[in-house]
């Protein structure tokens, strides 16, 4: 090694450069080196704090030699206070906004007594047109498990698809792999929902096939979930019926509305107890 | 020995500078990289391995301390090291082409950070800092190269390590 390192240096450097490049694409693109990542930065953290403190300190020290009246001390005690307020007052707006979405979450819990939920906040999201999948700050030690449903007042969020201690991932209901077993809330009538469908690269909403032949089905009709598989409780609501087409011999599809804002998802519950009698 | 004695606390300090000091006194977005500046010193003062070793360490402790992407950093410091390598391994370049070859190494390597950002999702107006900060900050790299490789140019005939 000590001889390839004297002869062949740039052998080591190029090996060390795609080294990095993976390393660096494994940090910025799969979630799964997050923890070998996060443990470094912890163990760097406490470095960086002193050096941070000892940073803002020199700063200080050279603002206040080339500034020996105080008038920019005065200034920066003046910035930091309006910045204080500022902040106060994002505080207050964000805190009413909250209340706004768990009200409606409660109300959500209240409707349907027969499920335990855990609420989550999304932790993070990808870096996706189509939000493929979410991260929720709940995991294995709030009960959370994989396949677990995922809801809010709106609708369906998606399905567990990999969990972590205090973190669990969601694939959305936005992946377009994605499918759930559905019922017409008005006839009773079994379906398939999933994949996106989409007019001119915009996302209009789910849609909705295997459905019995000579279905009766309307727009505007609701569509909820229909118990089947055993993942998604019975009765949850899934969208309502944008569209129906019917190919002339009596086959019916459809495409659901998708009412949950994935781009400003905040919150969400996790049905992670399910009475049997209503799966 | 005397090498290895300037090296380690001009290294130290210009990790420290990158990560802490710099980002916080950057005027319009102009932040030299001292890290790189030192290994592509060390490089083109004829010791490559000092310069692979100073922007691999420097590199990843700029990236652990400062950087979202683990080892982004590193990698192209390292590119550069290997590219300004290429030109000066033959003949010993006088300080005006050595500026230029500095560049050009400078330029690739935050031509990969810039890339890897883009793929990673960041969003900042490019023509703009383009022209207002990554330019100035890549000569002001450059022109640092240069006292920089004058400092670590070995003097003592048992250093000598012309590769």
């Amino acid at each position: 090694m000590r001889k390839l390192w004297k002869n062949r240096p740039l052998w080591i450097a190029w090996i060390a450069i795609v080294l990095l490049i993976v390393l660096a694409a494994l940090t910025a693109f799969y979630r799964g080196a997050a923890p070998v990542d996060g443990l470094f930065r912890n163990a760097s953290a406490p470095v960086a704090n002193v050096l941070h403190a000892a940073q803002s300190q020199v700063q200080a020290f050279f603002v206040r030699v080339f500034n020996p009246s105080g008038v920019m001390e005065e200034n920066a005690s003046l910035k930091s206070q309006v910045l204080e307020q500022q902040q106060k007052l994002a505080l207050l707006d964000e805190t009413e906004k909250e209340n706004a979405r768990l009200t409606e979450l409660l109300n959500f819990v209240q409707a349907n007594p027969n499920m335990q939920y855990v609420t989550a906040s999304v932790i993070g999201r990808d870096n996706n047109p189509y939000l493929d999948t979410i991260m929720l700050n709940a995991g294995t030690r709030n009960g959370v498990s994989e396949k677990t449903a995922v809801l809010t007042a709106d609708g369906i969020v998606g399905r567990v698809s990999e969990v972590g201690p205090n973190w669990c991932r969601v694939r959305t209901m936005c992946n377009d792999e994605m499918r759930i077993s559905v019922m017409v809330q008005r006839t009773r009538d079994e379906g398939m929902l999933g994949g996106l469908y989409e007019e001119d690269g915009i996302l209009v909403g789910l849609k909705l096939y295997y459905l019995p032949n000579n279905a009766d089905i309307q727009v505007g009709d609701v569509i909820r979930t229909s118990g089947i598989g055993g993942f998604f409780p019975k009765g949850l609501y899934a969208g309502t019926v944008l569209s129906v087409n019917e190919d002339g011999k009596g086959n019916y599809d459809a495409i659901v509305s998708l009412d949950v804002d994935f781009l400003h998802l905040e919150n969400a519950l996790i049905a992670v107890g399910v009475d049997e009698a209503i799966k | 020995m005397k090498r290895l004695w300037t090296l380690i606390p001009l290294t130290t300090a210009a990790i420290l500078l990158d990560s802490f000091l710099f980002p916080n006194l950057s005027q319009n977005g102009i932040r030299p990289l001292f890290v790189l500046a030192v290994a592509l010193g060390a490089v083109a003062s004829y010791s490559v391995q000092d310069g692979i070793v100073i922007a691999l360490v420097g590199g990843l402790l700029t990236d652990l301390f400062a950087n979202p992407y683990l080892g982004l950093s590193a990698a192209a410091y390292l590119i550069a090291v290997v590219i300004l390598y290429g030109f000066v391994r033959k003949n010993r370049p006088k300080l005006p082409l050595l500026f230029v070859f500095a560049l050009i190494a400078c330029t690739a390597a935050e031509a990969l950070m810039l890339g890897f950002s883009l793929i990673a999702g960041a969003r900042f107006a490019i023509p703009n800092r383009l022209l207002t900060a990554t330019l100035p900050s890549l000569i002001l790299e450059s022109l640092l190269v240069l006292p920089l490789a004058a400092l670590l140019r070995p003097t003592g005939k048992g250093t000598l390590n012309r590769r």
